[in-house]
Formats: structure tokens, sequence, C-alpha cells
């Protein structure tokens, strides 16, 4: 008898993964039977937690009573699904920003893409940056710590916990600072680099291959290496040095330190080179530009044009063609070639300083030219003055003469001062001593103030130029004794100095 | 110190404007004749006057009187040609403090306006 009423009792189905259970009401069941106290304790009785879901069903099962000559399942409960927590991560601005361009003053050189070159809003690949480049105070990302997650309950009324996330981890040194709230700022001016679960600000840019369209131009606070070339008409600048392992190319280079050109220089009349340091390197084939310091090549040196606060030392190189100004000291294999390819060498020169002395001898001679006016002009009205015929009008023009006159004695006497300074300087800094190891060849030009000796015959070396009595220029082979350079070159004026050698 | 310049010749004043200014004077009033000044001072108040003596409208020594006459104490400096002793006199007994005859260095101004004013403050 019990078990044939355990068979028309409302029963509970709960399912496998306890998120869910059901009121299995059978056919036949009387319905007035079904209250909510009743079908309460059935649930409860199953094992099932009573909650306000199951009670909501219930009311609503007992006011609309289903038909009793057909089974009826209903849903009494509904687990609470947990909430698993998240992993940290780390937000990077810069990977939301557009990458940076930091040749915005790169030369204007065509890209690739963009179908007509004179739209304004063109792109040059030359200037896309591959670099992250940072500044001391950016922002550039932001750690968000990981969520815990919240514990779930089954319809047993038993947890299902969450799983936590992680927490991630990045390393970080010095030049990156982490807030209190996650957000990484950048402690140095550099590059980003990133790698998996590290991240660090560098002052150095390294360069696998070529400085090319993947690099885009360059323009860094700190030091550059260029693990093979740089292609034509890129520009690599730099505050510290440069070295480029491979070739350089028709490109231009400004280092503030030293350049190291391991792999040579071929600037084909387009490349271009401005070093705070020395120049250094395999060879210059038709570079132009300025070295603050010295030039040190192992090969030659190709119709460049150069100006070198420094001085030159390729002992076992060639300058052939092109023209360079030094300021200090000659160390050469040998200048010119057998061909008599025209090789121009200022010698004496202090490029520094001598527009500067020019200008101010200049000034120095306008201004005299001025005042002798002037005197000149109070010359005519002092015998007017002498004969009685100074008129009030020529009185006044006397004032203003001597006003003038005094203005301009003033000035002449800072100009003369500083031009006599500048010239001390150049003298001291001035430089003749050119030293061959191997030829001077003909065709060889040497401009030493407004002369230019032109070699008619070539000197053998080893063998030394320099300055013999002041002003002079002579050489010395071997151990023989000095001869004028005259003797083996054209000598021909220039120009008159303006400054005294 | 503030000073007025008084000459018809636009030329004269920026002299005298460019040696004051070297002596350190740089609250500077200019006029171009008598008449002018007088419509000036009041509102200026000058400290110093440099004042040529012949101009258009109203002379300077027109000028020197009724600036006295007004009861204005300020030193005054006359800057001219005129070079006579009996001319000197009459600017004095108008109220002239010192003179300067043109041509005159740009020393030579500056040493006068010194020499009135420590005179003045003695």
């Amino acid at each position: 008898m019990a078990a044939a009423a355990q068979e028309t009792s409302p029963t509970v189905a709960i399912a496998s993964d306890k998120m869910s259970a059901q009121l299995v009401i059978p056919p036949g069941y009387d319905p007035e039977m079904l209250t909510t106290t009743l079908l309460k304790e059935i649930i409860r009785d199953a094992g099932v937690e009573v909650t306000d879901f199951t009670t909501q069903a219930l009311d609503a099962l007992t006011q609309n009573k289903p038909p009793a000559d057909q089974k009826n399942t209903i849903d009494v409960a509904c687990a609470q699904p947990p909430t698993h927590g998240t992993d940290g991560s780390v937000q990077w601005f810069v990977d939301e920003k557009e990458p940076s361009n930091p040749g915005r003053q790169a030369d204007e050189k065509p890209g690739e893409h963009t179908g007509n070159g004179a739209e304004p809003d063109a792109v040059s690949y030359y200037d896309r940056c591959a670099f992250m480049m940072v500044k001391t105070g950016d922002e550039i990302g932001r750690i968000h710590p990981a969520l815990i997650g919240q514990d779930g309950r089954d319809v047993t009324g038993e947890t299902i916990p969450a799983k936590s996330g992680k927490e991630v981890t990045l390393q970080i040194d010095e030049s990156i600072m982490r807030r209190a709230d996650g957000t990484l700022i950048v402690q140095q001016d550099g590059v980003l680099y990133r790698e998996p679960g590290k991240a660090r600000i560098r002052r150095r840019i390294e360069i696998k291959d070529y400085v090319d369209f993947s690099t885009g131009n360059l323009d860094f606070d700190g030091d550059i290496t260029v693990g093979r070339g740089v292609r034509n008409c890129f520009i690599v600048k730099a505050t510290g040095h440069v070295e480029v392992k491979g070739l350089i190319e028709a490109a231009t280079i400004q280092a503030g330190k030293d350049l190291i050109a391991t792999g040579g220089f071929a600037g084909r009349e387009q490349g271009h080179a401005y070093v705070g340091g020395s120049l250094k390197g395999k060879y210059l084939d038709n570079v132009r530009g300025h070295v603050k310091n010295d030039l040190c090549m192992d090969r030659e040196v190709i119709n460049c044009e150069l100006t070198i606060d420094g001085g030159i030392n390729l002992p076992h190189g060639s300058i052939i063609g092109g023209k360079l100004i030094p300021t200090g000291e000659i160390n050469i294999g040998t200048l010119g070639s057998g061909a008599g390819v025209e090789t121009n060498l200022v010698i004496g020169s202090v490029p520094m300083l001598d527009p500067f002395a020019e200008k101010l001898d200049a000034m120095v001679r306008s201004l005299t030219i001025d005042r002798d006016k002037l005197i000149e002009e109070q010359d005519i009205i002092n015998k007017m003055s002498a004969k009685g015929r100074m008129t009030a009008t020529d009185k006044e023009r006397q004032t203003e003469i001597m006003f003038e006159l005094s203005t301009i004695n003033a000035n002449l006497q800072k100009a003369q001062r500083t031009l006599d300074s500048v010239t001390r300087e150049i003298q001291k800094r001035r430089c003749v001593n050119i030293t061959i190891h191997r030829m001077v060849n003909a065709g060889v030009t040497l401009i030493y103030g407004h002369l230019r000796h032109k070699i008619t015959t070539e000197i053998k070396g080893p063998a030394r130029i320099y300055l013999e009595g002041g002003d002079r220029l002579v050489y010395r082979q071997c151990d023989a004794p000095s001869r004028p350079l005259a003797q083996v070159a054209d000598v021909q004026a220039i120009r008159q100095s303006k400054i005294a050698a | 110190m503030k000073v007025m310049l008084v000459d018809d010749s636009k030329t004269m004043r920026n002299i005298q404007k460019g040696i004051l200014t070297q002596l350190g004077y740089s609250d500077l009033e200019e006029a171009c004749d008598g008449l002018d000044a007088l419509s000036k001072v009041g509102a200026f108040q000058p400290e110093l006057l440099l004042v040529d003596w012949n101009m258009p409208n109203m002379d300077g020594l027109t000028f020197v009187k009724k600036f006295r006459e007004q009861g204005n104490k300020a030193p005054i400096i006359m800057v001219t040609t005129e070079a006579e002793k009996s001319r000197v006199v009459e600017a004095i007994k108008a109220g002239v403090n010192n003179y300067v005859v043109k041509p005159f260095t740009p020393d030579l101004l500056g040493e006068r306006i010194k020499e009135t004013l420590s005179r003045i403050a003695t």
C-alpha cells in the first residue's frame, strides 16, 4: 500500500550537477492537495533548499493548479553559480596610441604608398619609427590586480567554490616606477623594451638588422647601435654614440658623440655626417658634413667635403678628391691619387673661428670708415668755426657728430677687442703639421691662408709638411733638410687674407 | 628722476635722450617748444629740464620765466647755441640754473647735469 501511495505523490528530481531541481506531480494527483506548505515539506525532505525562488514557484503552482490528468513538472530550485575570479593583467597605454614619429623634422622624402606625393596628409614611411620612445613622467601602462571571485550555492545549499584569479608578475627596474594604483610611470627618457613578464626603459637602441622602412627614421636621446646598415635616405639622430656595423648608404647620420662606421659610409653625394665627437670607421665615399673631434679611417676618404675641428688620422689610408678642412694635425698614408685627382686640403685654418673673425674684421673696417667720414665732416665745421662762419645749424650738427662719434668709438673699441681675442685664439689653435707615410701625389692642393699650393711633383714618404719661420710651408723627407714646398708646387694667391696668419 | 627735454629739433632731443639714458635716466618727456612744454609740466612734474633757447611759438627764455612764475623750482639747464655773455646773464636772471653751449660732447652734458643737481642738493 505504501508503494502505491508513493507513485501517486509529488516527488522532487534533482539534476545530476545539483544546479536545478524539479517538482514532479504525477497524473491523477488531486490538485486540491497541492498546498505550499505540503510541497515545501516534500522539497525539504528531498534535501533541496527552499529559497525565494521555490516559494514563488510554489505560489504560482497553487494559484494556477495544473490539470490532474497529466504529469506536471515545475522548476522549484535553481542554483547560484559561482563567479570565478579573473587573472591580473597589464594594460599598455602605449599600444593604444599611434606609433611614435620621432623623425618629425625628417626631410620630405616620398613615402612608398601615398599615391599622390602632393597630398598634405601624406604619410612618410621614413618617419614611422618602430620603437616606442618615451619620456620621463610618461604613463605607459597600468597593472590590473587579480579578482578573487564569488562562491556559488547548489540547490541542496552546498557551496560551489569559485576559482581565484592569479596576480600578474611584471619585472621592472629603476627605469619604471609602479604607483600604488598600479600605474607604470617612466623614470628616464629612452626606448621601452618589453618581454613577457619584463619591461624596462633603455637609453640605447639596438637594431639587429638595417635602419630601413621597418624601423623608420630614428631620433633618440641616447646611443644607437645598428647591426647591419643604414639604407638610402634614412636619418639617424642620436644624442650619444652611433655605431653602424654594416654599410651606411646615402643617409644622414647625426651623432652627439662618436660615429663609428665600421662597414664604411658610401654617401653617393647624398650622405651627410654631423658628428659631435670623432668619426671613425672603414672608409668614407662622397660624404658631406662636420666632425667636432677627429677623423679616423682605416682606408680611403674619397670625394668628401668635411670640416673637422680636430685632426685627421689615416696612417694606412688615402685622401682622394674632395675638400677637407681640418684644424689639427694630419697623419696620412697617401694624399691624392696617381691619376692626379683634384684633392683639396685647407690647412692652418680654424673653421670654428675663422668666419667669426672675418665678420668682426668687416665690422671694424665698416665702423672705421663711418668714423673717418664723421671726423672729416667735423673738421670742415671746425674750419668754418675758426673763420667765425659757424651757424646755429652747424653747431647742432657738430653736437650730433660728437654724439655719433662717441657711439662709434665705443662700438669700435669693443669690436677690435673681440677681434684681437679671437685672432689670438686662432693663432693658438692653428696647426700645420702633415705627416705622410707613403706619398703626396701631384694634383693635391694645399690651401694655406691666401695661398694655393698645387703639388706638381710627387713627394715620396715618409715626409712631413709644416710651417717654417711662422708662415712658410716647407716639406721634409726622412732626414733630408727641409725645402720650400714651392719647389714642388705651383703657388698662387687666391684672396687677400684679412686675418694675419 | 623725471626729466623734460624742450627743443624744436627732434635730432637734438634724440641725442639728449641717448645721453640721459646712458646716464641712467629713463623717465623722460619731450616738448617741441615753450608752449608745448607749459602744457605738459603740470601733468609730468619734471624734476629737471633741458631747454633750448631759439624755438618757435614760445622761446626758451619766455618759457623759463613763465615756468618760474608758476612757482616751479625744478632745476633748468639751458642747452643752446647762444654763447654771448649778456645772453647767459639774461638766462640766469630768468631762473636758469646752468648753461651748456652747442656743440657739446655727451660727457660735457653729463657733467653739467651732475653739477646742477649737486648744487641744488647743497
